[in-house]
């Protein structure tokens, strides 16, 4: 009966009611999607790389190294010879080596240029392998493995023939028309960036950047024999490494630093990974404050609102009086109607991202390498719910408590 | 008034109230006590009808308020119903007027925002009185109040005030009340709806057997009573108007 006639009442004023809706969703949506998006942005991160020991690449950052390599973020600064390739491969400590050639893309994805090992051995989420949806692994030159959302997307499948530009934007001047590439394959989805990556065979990076001539000339040999001409890199991008023992990494790492023949650089994924979450930690809490203040800010709005009700609210308040009810009835109302606020723009909130996730999950995965899960329903939303609700209760307590003692000195309505 | 037949339904000893603090309450406390309710002795019998007298300002309301239990005496006792009313907790008081004493007042008897029938159900809420019984409660009075049984599911608001009060009506006799304490019910209505209101008041307080106390200052009305109080002889000192 109680809640009933709190929902009466709240919707006897609904502007004012509607709009502190309004802010507390508003501030209530911010605060849900900083944290979801925060410890999604970490989960999606994490279980890109998996059981990758080293990644070797050219001197720079070891972030940059780390985002080019495996989060396909920022470009390459420079290569590494095919030479260094072919000695971390055949090192003593060196289980398999997955080399990696970056720079080109199809349509806005990015043309991942690597060897079979990638297929044997690259591993993501918990050591999770690659596995064919349908097709297999390239053989030939011009042939080319893809990811699910790059065959969703383009609707590819196996035998469909695409064309690789230079450059990595959707709109290349220079497209290699020469060269077709027939997929053979299509991943399975993983939820990770090799979901939005092509791939080819070094060999065939390597066709697509022959002079005219030469390719032309290599179309005519194919038929036959394409020996003829070789394809192999003089340079790659970088190696990804999986190592025979754990122990051996630091030392291997070492190795690499100072090798004398190139200029490389090792790094741990792991580490690397460490430092990106040390560098976001400052945004992230700036963000967890900034959203919390926000809410904050709304719910001293809710309080207000409720506050200034009051005048109006005195009348009600002698009636109810009249018909028996307790100050503590007059109390417990004005919490239930501030709670039946907060807790439907939490209902509100979590409805509203979950939709909007779902609906700029590809968007956000194509843009920023993010996998956003919809689903919002975690512990930490509950916990933050409640820390929610247990806030509204405290900031409420003020017009609850005006209630009560306006229901205690309350005197019949009809005195003058 | 003086007989008694059993437990008074009402039964004042020695009230006396007065507002806390320099109030702007109708009658001031000025210098010494002033009292705004200086009763002696009082009693009401179970079932009688009252017509409490008096011009505004002189008191009234705030013995109303005092019977009610929403204001509690300063000196004295109120027994209703043979409890001693004032000595309650203020939980029990406020459970003990649902349930016995029903109250309307000259206006804004109701909450504004809720349907008639919601208004109703309210108060047997507090009085415990089972909501089944509401509905069939209101169809068999709404035609005697002259209300049309549409309003049951308008606001309060939607209605005209003499409406309005004849819910009111029908909101203070829904648990069936002990008590029926009136003040000034028809100040807000124009004359053929005043005679009409307190026809069905009468009618329904018999038919309740509640003890009526119906407070007003216009004489004209008193028509209606056998049992006249002024509220002076009652206050017989203390009252400064």
């Amino acid at each position: 009966m109680m809640l009933s006639f709190a929902i009466d009442s709240l919707k006897s004023r609904r502007k004012s009611v509607l709009l502190t809706f309004l802010s507390l969703l508003i501030s209530i949506s911010v605060l849900f999607s900083v944290e979801h998006i925060r410890t999604q942005a970490k989960e999606s991160f994490n279980r890109t790389v998996s059981d990758i020991d080293l990644i070797v690449g050219a001197p720079s950052g070891q972030l940059n190294l780390l985002l080019y390599s495996v989060f396909r973020m920022g470009s390459p600064t420079n290569n590494i010879s095919w030479q260094s390739f072919e000695t971390l491969q055949q090192h003593k400590d060196v289980k398999w080596a997955i080399p990696i050639s970056l720079g080109d893309s199809h349509q806005g994805y990015r043309v991942l240029g690597t060897s079979s090992a990638y297929f044997e051995h690259f591993k993501y989420g918990n050591k999770q392998g690659l596995g064919f949806a349908s097709g297999q692994p390239f053989n030939t030159t011009f042939e080319a493995v893809i990811g699910a959302d790059v065959a969703k997307k383009l609707n590819y499948s196996v035998g469909s023939k695409i064309v690789i530009a230079h450059g990595i934007g959707s709109v290349s001047f220079k497209n290699h028309d020469y060269a077709p590439f027939i997929v053979t394959g299509v991943l399975a989805p993983t939820g990770t960036p090799v979901d939005k990556t092509v791939h080819v065979s070094l060999a065939g990076i390597e066709a697509i950047h022959l002079p005219p001539a030469r390719l032309a000339q290599l179309n005519a040999q194919q038929a036959d024999d394409a020996t003829n001409v070789d394809l192999t890199p003089s340079s790659i991008s970088a190696v990804l490494l999986g190592l025979e023992s754990k122990m051996s990494v630091f030392t291997l790492q070492r190795a690499v630093n100072n090798y004398q023949q190139d200029r490389l650089m090792a790094i741990m994924p792991g580490v690397a990974l460490a430092e990106l979450w040390q560098l976001m930690s400052m945004v992230e809490n700036v963000l967890i404050i900034i959203s919390v203040l926000v809410l904050v800010s709304s719910l001293i709005g809710l309080s207000v609102m409720l506050l200034s009700s009051m005048r109006e609210r005195r009348r009600e308040i002698a009636v109810l009086r009249t018909i028996g009810a307790t100050p503590v009835t007059v109390f417990s109302l004005i919490m239930t109607e501030a709670m039946l606020l907060v807790v439907a723009s939490i209902v509100s909130a979590l409805g509203i991202l979950s939709l909007l996730f779902f609906s700029l999950n590809d968007w956000l995965s194509a843009s920023y390498g993010l996998f956003i899960d919809a689903n919002l329903f975690s512990s930490n939303t509950l916990v933050i719910s409640a820390i929610v609700l247990g806030c509204a209760a405290v900031t409420t307590l003020l017009p609850a408590v005006e209630a009560y003692r306006s229901a205690l000195q309350s005197s019949l309505a009809g005195d003058s | 008034m003086t007989e008694h037949q059993q437990t008074p339904a009402i039964e004042i000893d020695q009230l006396r109230f007065f507002y806390q603090g320099a109030d702007n309450k109708g009658a001031s406390s000025c210098e010494g006590k002033a009292y705004v309710v200086d009763i002696k002795h009082w009693q009401v019998p179970a079932g009688q009808h009252v017509f409490l007298r008096g011009a505004s300002g002189s008191g009234k309301s705030t013995l109303l308020n005092l019977l009610a239990g929403i204001l509690t005496p300063v000196e004295g006792h109120i027994n209703i119903l043979g409890h001693t009313f004032s000595e309650l907790s203020s939980r029990k008081r406020d459970a003990f007027r649902a349930k016995h004493i029903g109250v309307v007042y000259q206006q804004f008897n109701l909450i504004p925002f809720v349907s008639v029938l919601k208004n109703v159900q309210l108060a047997a809420h507090f009085g415990n009185t089972p909501y089944q019984e509401v509905e069939v409660f209101l169809a068999e009075l709404l035609p005697k109040l002259a209300l049309p049984s549409e309003c049951l599911h308008q606001k309060a608001s939607e209605l005209s005030v003499g409406q309005q009060q004849r819910v009111a009506i029908a909101r203070a006799l829904v648990n069936k009340p002990d008590v029926l304490l009136v003040d000034e019910p028809t100040s807000a209505l124009d004359a053929s709806a005043r005679d009409a209101f307190m026809q069905v008041l009468i009618e329904l307080c018999n038919k309740y057997d509640s003890t009526l106390i119906f407070v007003s200052h216009d004489a004209y009305l008193q028509s209606h009573f056998k049992h006249v109080v002024d509220i002076k002889t009652l206050n017989k000192e203390g009252v400064s108007l």
